[in-house]
């Protein structure tokens, strides 16, 4: 199953004469990259600007996309991905383990909720997650991708997609 | 309502990006679009326009040579080999010589044994007499040799005048010294030799006990290779070690580093904590080609002697060094693919190509080549032999030889031709070096080295 089928069969819609429907394509994968970067950065800003990038990037050379090498959404969200990745890098803007473990220690969860929003108090807890689960709950919950297309674009088998996050929402509901 | 994470809780954490945002980007691409389309036009109009003068000139080049007396004179002029009565008479001394062993494992692709890939055994069926007629004998490694051949092909319309042998630089040079014996005992000797290394003072002192004193050196150019992803995601930033550690059959085991071990690396990051949990994927040429014997040669070869008990095997165990140091994985890591591989990098932001550096240099709107070491490849990088993926190449002429055999001394002046233009050397790891030698300087006499 690709991307497209994980999308809820939405392929068959942005097909026309055998042609891909770029605005329709663009119409639904723009808030899903958009909430991609939004988990993936864990707040709103700097979302906007690297959602245009992508699409631009994308845009740029979509007359050289060949479909039968891969899904367009697989294929966007491995740009997506990529210009996450150097942003991340970039910015050094992960915030050390000890910042994300005092967020878990200190006061009372209802009293943390009403300090930050509860986006904010996901990116505290997932920074002192590794990078490969933190793109996983991006992928998952960002992007509402679903584990098979998941495993497509990490490289990861499929239950070890699933099991990953099990386990890791599982520590977030622990320490949330 | 619960609050705290699970499926729902984390998806309701989605919004919706603001419609102005979604339509003020709609219409970036829409402009970008039509901005792309336009250049697209201008690109076909001005494509019409060079083939249009391009064919017109072809054309009138065609009518003006066919009548031309020069150009079958030239014609004439080019057609060696055979019809030399002095080629005759070596060949026949020659009837009786074995052939050199390639030192590169077949298995891995790599050159098969000398007398499989010479010029002359091209027509199987009468191979041995092709030999027979070969006036002069070239040895050396592989972008030397399929440099050789094919100008020689494409300056005579033959390469029969010439034997060409795949050999290691260290075979190429004994056979050059006239003190190469195969595990035969049959000595085998080379006219010209070429080799990715200076010939040694002890080798020369060989040639001299041997007979062979007149002996020029030819700077042949550079050898260079390069790994590089889509210009989409820019160049990667490796070294050596995290190259040979990724791609080689053999690797020494993480835990007890004097042992080796099945290559278990399958992401980037396992190579090298430093880099991205990214799929290791590289896509290249045929094992057999010389683009990937260079990449065996030049980066496989760097990043192995990154660890210095591989390194000494060089000396200690040759044979144990060679299959360590320079064996690719065959897990299917490596891959060969050259069918829309610009589309399938541009697909997949993780696979890597090995190319040849002009490949590359040539197409920089599509490829990002990585820096190797911290170093990116370049002509300045090539020429002053800091980048890993490169080496320098040589070739020495036996200069009494070439002045006796016609055909001989025409391939050498070809060859040296070729040096002041990289337009014309075809086998594409071959960088020329332009920098180094003047035309002038190419067309002046053989000059010959000091004993």
């Amino acid at each position: 199953m690709t991307l497209e089928h994980a999308a809820s069969g939405r392929l068959t819609e942005f097909m026309e004469t055998n042609e891909l429907n770029w605005d329709a394509v663009y119409a639904h994968e723009a808030p899903r990259i958009y909430n991609y970067f939004r988990f993936r950065l864990g707040r709103d800003s700097d979302v906007e600007e690297l959602t245009a990038r992508t699409f631009e990037r994308a845009w740029r050379s979509r007359s050289r996309y060949r479909r039968d090498l891969a899904g367009f959404a697989t294929w966007l969200f491995k740009i997506a991905q990529n210009i996450g990745t150097d942003h991340l890098r970039a910015r050094r803007e992960h915030l050390p383990l000890d910042a994300a473990l005092e967020v878990t220690t200190e006061g009372t969860p209802e009293r943390d909720a009403e300090q930050r929003s509860n986006l904010a108090r996901l990116a505290l807890l997932c920074a002192a997650l590794p990078e490969r689960e933190r793109e996983l709950i991006a992928l998952k919950y960002g992007a509402v991708i679903n584990n098979r297309a998941i495993a497509e674009l990490t490289g990861l088998s499929e239950s070890n997609v699933g099991t990953i996050l099990h386990r890791v929402v599982q520590t977030l509901r622990d320490q949330w | 309502m619960k609050n705290e994470p699970d499926d729902d809780f984390l998806q309701r954490l989605r919004a919706e990006p603001s419609r102005k945002f979604l339509s003020t980007l709609k219409a970036n691409l829409d402009r970008q679009t039509i901005s792309q389309a336009k250049a697209r036009r201008t690109l076909f109009r001005t494509a019409i326009l060079a083939a249009l003068i391009g064919g017109s000139a072809v054309a009138v080049a065609f009518v003006v040579l066919r009548g031309s007396p020069a150009a079958r004179t030239f014609v004439r002029m080019v057609d060696i080999g055979p019809a030399q009565s002095a080629a005759s008479k070596i060949a026949a001394e020659r009837s009786g010589g074995g052939a050199p062993k390639s030192i590169v494992s077949p298995a891995q692709g790599g050159v098969p044994p000398a007398s499989v890939v010479s010029g002359v055994a091209a027509a199987p069926p009468d191979a041995s007499a092709e030999r027979s007629r070969a006036a002069f004998v070239v040895a050396g490694p592989t972008a030397i040799i399929l440099n050789a051949q094919d100008l020689a092909r494409r300056s005579s319309g033959s390469n029969k005048a010439a034997e060409f042998n795949l050999t290691s630089s260290t075979e190429a040079l004994a056979m050059f010294c006239h003190a190469y014996r195969d595990t035969a005992g049959s000595a085998s000797t080379a006219d010209i030799a070429g080799a990715s290394r200076r010939i040694l003072p002890a080798e020369l002192e060989t040639c001299k006990s041997n007979g062979v004193t007149h002996v020029a050196e030819l700077h042949s150019g550079y050898e260079a290779v390069v790994l590089a992803r889509s210009r989409l995601y820019g160049a990667p930033k490796l070294s050596a070690r995290d190259i040979y550690l990724a791609l080689a059959a053999e690797v020494p085991d993480p835990n007890r580093p004097q042992i080796l071990i099945k290559n278990p690396y399958h992401t980037w990051n396992a190579v090298d904590g430093a880099l991205l949990e990214e799929k290791i994927e590289v896509l290249g040429p045929p094992l057999s080609s010389a683009t990937a014997a260079a990449f065996r040669q030049t980066l496989m070869v760097a990043g192995c002697a990154t660890f210095p008990w591989l390194a000494a095997l060089e000396q200690t165990d040759p044979k144990r060094y060679e299959k360590v140091c320079r064996t690719l994985r065959n897990d299917g890591v490596y891959r060969d693919k050259f069918e829309r591989l610009r589309e399938h990098l541009e697909t997949y932001p993780n696979s890597i190509a090995l190319l040849d550096f002009r490949e590359v240099a040539a197409r920089p709107d599509t490829f990002a080549a990585a820096s190797v070491d911290g170093i990116e490849p370049g002509i300045d990088s090539i020429v002053a032999e800091t980048y890993a993926g490169s080496r320098a190449m040589f070739m020495y002429v036996n200069t009494e030889r070439a002045h006796s055999i016609f055909a001989m001394l025409y391939f050498v002046d070809v060859y040296r031709r070729s040096l002041a233009d990289s337009s014309s050397i075809t086998v594409t790891t071959l960088v020329a070096p332009q920098r180094q030698a003047s035309a002038r300087a190419i067309l002046a006499p053989l000059p010959e080295m000091k004993f």
